[in-house]
């Protein structure tokens, strides 16, 4: 059957057609062509006929091959009289079905045509190349990346400034190729040339291709500087500044890459490509900006702080200076004592000769001083109210403090002070110490140390709230009838406060405002309490101050190096 | 001024002003005078602890104890010599039942007086600071104390409000939504200001006992030149 | 197996010293002795804490590494404070002083620093947290409480005067509350979280 076979698409028209049913392509001139109907193939179900398909397909492969894979072009497609040539020679052939040579034809014409299977094909071959660019990069990063470790673990005297230097200078393309060149020269002489080519077009790291040379080569760096005067006289200057000592080439030569093979390095250094030279330029460009000293800290605000921290102190300790020195007592303070102090005064008063007193130490050196003008006026009033009294420490230094507090506070008529020991955590010896037996019960015989003794009244000197708290929780859940009253440095007193509301504390003094209210001034604390007053004032002035100028960056301003 | 009171003068003095040299930044005489510091306070804790606590609860009954005195000492023993052994790289599962003995202990001991010392006793106040019969301050007006007690209640609560615990809010309507309901909100930026307050104070209480401390050191360095100055 | 046992150990510790809250008289007896076994634990804790420190800078001096010179001093400082400490009585005078005579000055000078410290900071609270609820608050309460710590009002009891001041001076006492009543809590709940072994802080590793 005669039909006309559309030169851009190759769809069959029936004869008489001007114009392509499918793709509307002019006709005109298309020479009809007879179709015997028997050769037509069932491309639905008959699969010899899918062979030949993929059997063309193949062919198609195998054609594609001979191609750029990376640019995907396809010769270009031959004139319509080459095809009909081609149709005439294949009269001369064994017979192609029609269908088949249309496939080829399109194959040819238009890249999209080629096919899913095809397609798929080229996708893995193109994704395959990537794959190894990728793994040729993941290889290099490794290599600067365990180069730079090594650097790194070696200590900074054996890594001398030249390799800065030296790293530094290696930006200058023209010296780096003199380097390859002489590398190239040493270790492939009839490459030099062509290497010489491949520097000209590659600009930058040459660090790379030096690092690669010299895990290659034999040489040493020593050698390399040796080879310098050979060169022309024109790179002395460079082998001066390129010269490094033995203690980096030994350090350059204790780098070990077992897992990269030399003949891989040297096909790397070969076939790196733009691309991965310049990775490896920002790579050692990353390595050289960590090892440089950094700049000084443009702004001046650590020096301002620090000089500001200087100016504070040194103002502070002036002035409390000269008011301790210079100052003179000032009168006598007449104030009102708060609720809680007048509780530990009343108990105080209160108290029966042969009372049993238990003091606890629970302070640090650091508040030696404050504990000894608060607690020196209650100390004697128990002192001299004849009770017995032990001690107990939860501080390390308790009663070396105790015996100190004693010694400065003057005590008169000191009754025998019993040692109860120390007990690390207040809250083991807190709850050991008020667990109670049963009555007419004695302590069993293995228990030695811990004390099981009634008080009468327990007094805790403390400087923390944490201390003392756990004393407080211990006691007053096992024994609530024993009071307890506290001797606070102004630092616990706030904490503490609401234990004095709630009634578990009899009586309570923090602090040198306290304890002046509650024995007024003498020759000892009326200094103190004025230079203290001074200190106060200026605290006051500076949180006004501070108040005054907020940051003009918003809410969360500069926090300049304080952090 | 004797010769005893000399030294120590001298080495309080050198010592003092070693410290305080780090006004001008950390420096030797700084770091050589808290590494003395460091070695002291070890030795003292050394000498403390091998006195007040290992003599008198595993070495002397052990060794100057009665029969029975010893066997309870036993398991003190064992378990010490677990914590010791402990320490050794391979042994150091050793460690887990002192350790864990002493991590139930605590947490006991922290129960019981979080509870019954601290909790209890705390929020029965806030409730009693409404009855006249519990009023420790007798002289303010009835008016006044129920002032303070309402304005207590509001920001125990408040305070309350601002912690949560580290549990997230999950609405029912809207599961995205973790922001909490508006009477807590608000409840929270009261105590929020409360927790200032209070801060405000422990804030000023602290620079009470550090100022005090330096008027000390003033006061000891000034003392100890005039001292030397003047010829003891 | 061995995780099993620790968590036992800790429950039955834990829950028979929380009975002694409940059974003072008849568990006394059995809970001063746990008590007495955690002070001893503690104690050797701390000795081997110690060893710890003492070991580090025994390398330190060993290989002469930097600072190699201040650990040689911890050392000695170390060695001359267990010598006077053993061959000396506790109650001796000179150890006393040897002790004291360095702690108190550092310990004080150290918290002397503080205050100039805290004074710097004061100037800075607004700069670096802004003008917020808690800040404006904080600086409020630190000034009433540092003008009333110079005692210059002093009202007369009874008055209006003295009240208010009273009651300003109370002010912090909710969020003091307030935050003990949280540490207690959160006490309580660590503490549960341990005896019922879900939390195991005895457990080596991470």
């Amino acid at each position: 059957m005669l039909v006309l076979i559309c030169s851009e698409c190759g769809a069959e028209n029936p004869l008489g057609t001007e114009k392509c049913l499918l793709c509307e392509a002019s006709l005109e001139g298309v020479v009809p062509v007879d179709l015997p109907r028997d050769d037509q193939p069932d491309l639905a179900g008959d699969e010899e006929h899918l062979t030949d398909l993929l059997h063309s397909l193949k062919q198609d492969e195998d054609q594609d091959q001979l191609f750029d894979g990376a640019d995907g072009e396809f010769p270009p497609s031959p004139d319509h009289d080459e095809i009909l040539e081609d149709a005439e020679q294949a009269d001369d052939e064994p017979q192609v079905p029609e269908w088949l040579y249309r496939i080829r034809q399109r194959a040819q014409t238009e890249p999209d045509s080629i096919g899913e299977i095809t397609q798929k094909i080229n996708a893995a071959r193109a994704s395959l190349e990537t794959a190894q660019k990728e793994d040729q990069e993941l290889q290099l990063r490794s290599v600067l990346q365990k180069i730079q470790g090594e650097v790194e673990k070696k200590p900074p005297d054996q890594v001398p400034d030249e390799i800065e230097d030296s790293e530094e200078v290696g930006t200058s393309g023209s010296m780096h190729e003199n380097w390859l060149r002489r590398i190239r020269k040493k270790h492939r002489p009839a490459e030099a040339e062509d290497a010489k080519e491949i520097l000209s077009e590659r600009e930058g790291d040459s660090l790379l291709h030096w690092l690669v040379a010299l895990e290659n080569g034999e040489q040493t760096m020593e050698e390399l500087v040796e080879e310098a005067p050979v060169d022309e006289a024109g790179r002395a200057e460079d082998t001066k500044e390129t010269a490094i000592s033995k203690g980096s080439e030994q350090a350059t030569r204790e780098i070990i890459l077992d897992d990269i093979k030399g003949t891989q390095l040297e096909a790397m250094a070969l076939s790196i490509s733009r691309e991965e030279q310049a990775r490896a330029d920002q790579l050692a460009a990353t390595m050289r900006s960590d090892k440089e000293k950094r700049p000084a800290h443009t702004s001046d605000r650590p020096a301002l702080n620090r000089g500001l921290r200087l100016g504070i102190g040194f103002l502070l300790i002036t002035i409390l200076s000269l008011v301790l020195f210079m100052g003179r007592p000032g009168e006598r303070v007449s104030g009102v004592a708060a609720p809680h102090m007048r509780d530990m005064v009343e108990w105080v008063g209160g108290l029966q000769e042969n009372s049993k007193v238990l003091l606890v130490m629970d302070y640090s050196a650091a508040f030696s001083g404050e504990m000894t003008l608060i607690a020196t006026p209650i100390l004697r009033g128990i002192f001299e109210a004849g009770a017995e009294v032990s001690t107990l420490s939860s501080a390390p230094a308790g009663r070396l403090l105790f015996d100190l507090l004693v010694e400065e506070a003057t005590l008169v008529d000191q009754r025998v002070v019993t040692d109860l020991g120390y007990y690390p955590v207040g809250s083991f010896g807190a709850y050991g110490l008020a667990r109670q037996t049963l009555p007419g019960e004695n302590e069993p015989e293995f228990a030695l140390t811990l004390p099981v003794k009634s008080f009468d009244a327990i007094l805790i000197l403390g400087d923390d709230y944490e201390g003392v708290m756990a004393w407080i929780e211990q006691i007053k859940s096992l024994k609530p009838d024993v009071p307890i009253l506290l001797i606070l440095s102004a630092q616990a007193g706030p904490l503490l406060q609401p234990y004095w509301e709630s009634g578990q504390v009899a009586g309570m003094i923090s602090g040198i405002a306290d304890a002046v209210n509650l024995e007024g001034q003498n020759s000892v604390s009326s200094i103190h309490w004025f230079a203290y007053r001074v200190g106060i004032v200026l605290m006051i002035l500076m949180l006004v101050i501070g108040m005054s100028f907020p940051s003009s960056r918003g809410s969360l301003g500069d926090e300049g190096g304080e952090r | 001024m004797n010769m005893p009171e000399l030294v120590w003068g001298v080495v309080g003095f050198l010592l003092t002003v070693m410290i305080l040299s780090y006004f001008i930044g950390d420096n030797f005489f700084f770091r050589l005078a808290a590494y003395l510091f460091v070695g002291v306070t070890a030795g003292f804790l050394t000498v403390l602890i091998a006195r007040q606590i290992l003599w008198p609860y595993l070495l002397q009954p052990l060794l100057g104890g009665t029969t029975y005195q010893r066997l309870w000492v036993l398991i003190p023993l064992l378990l010490s010599l677990m914590l010791i052994l402990s320490q050794i790289s391979q042994l150091r599962a050793l460690g887990r039942i002192p350790l864990a003995f002493l991590a139930g202990l605590t947490a006991a001991l922290v129960i019981g007086g979080s509870v019954f010392g601290t909790m209890i006793p705390q929020m029965r106040a806030v409730v009693i600071d409404f009855r006249p019969a519990a009023w420790r301050i007798e002289s303010r007006s009835p008016w006044m104390h129920t002032v303070d007690a309402v304005v207590m209640l509001i920001g125990v609560i408040g305070t309350l409000s601002y912690f949560h615990f580290g549990s997230r809010f999950k609405r029912k309507t809207d599961s995205s939504d973790h922001s909490r309901p508006r009477l807590l909100q608000a409840l929270a930026h009261i105590g929020e200001v409360f927790i200032g307050l209070a801060l405000g104070a422990v804030f000023a209480g602290i620079f009470s006992s550090a100022l005090l401390a330096m008027i000390d050191r003033i006061a000891f360095l000034g003392g100890w030149i005039a001292r030397w100055v003047g010829g003891g | 197996m061995k995780r099993i046992i620790a968590i036992l150990v800790a429950s039955l510790t834990g829950l028979t010293v929380l009975a002694g809250y409940f059974f003072q008289a008849q568990l006394a007896n059995l809970t001063g002795l746990l008590i007495e076994w955690g002070i001893l634990l503690i104690g050797l804790a701390g000795v081997i804490g110690i060893g710890y420190l003492l070991k580090m800078h025994l390398v330190r001096v060993a290989h002469w590494q930097k600072g190699s010179l201040l650990s040689l001093i911890v050392l000695v400082a170390f060695l001359v404070t267990v010598g006077i400490g053993f061959f000396l009585p506790s109650e001796s005078a000179f150890f006393r002083n040897w002790v004291l005579n360095i702690q108190i000055p550092v310990e004080t000078s150290l918290l002397a620093i503080l205050a100039v410290t805290m004074l710097f900071a004061s100037l800075r609270i607004i700069r670096t947290r802004g003008w917020t609820l808690m800040s404006a608050s904080f600086l409020i309460s630190a000034l009433i409480s540092l003008i009333l710590n110079l005692h210059y009002l002093n009202p007369a009891i009874g008055t209006a005067g003295a009240e208010w001041l009273e009651f300003v001076r109370r002010l912090p006492l909710a969020g003091l509350r307030g935050i003990l009543i949280g540490i207690a809590l959160g006490g309580l709940i660590v503490g549960l979280r341990v005896l019922l072994g879900m939390d195991r802080p005895y457990e080596d590793g991470p």
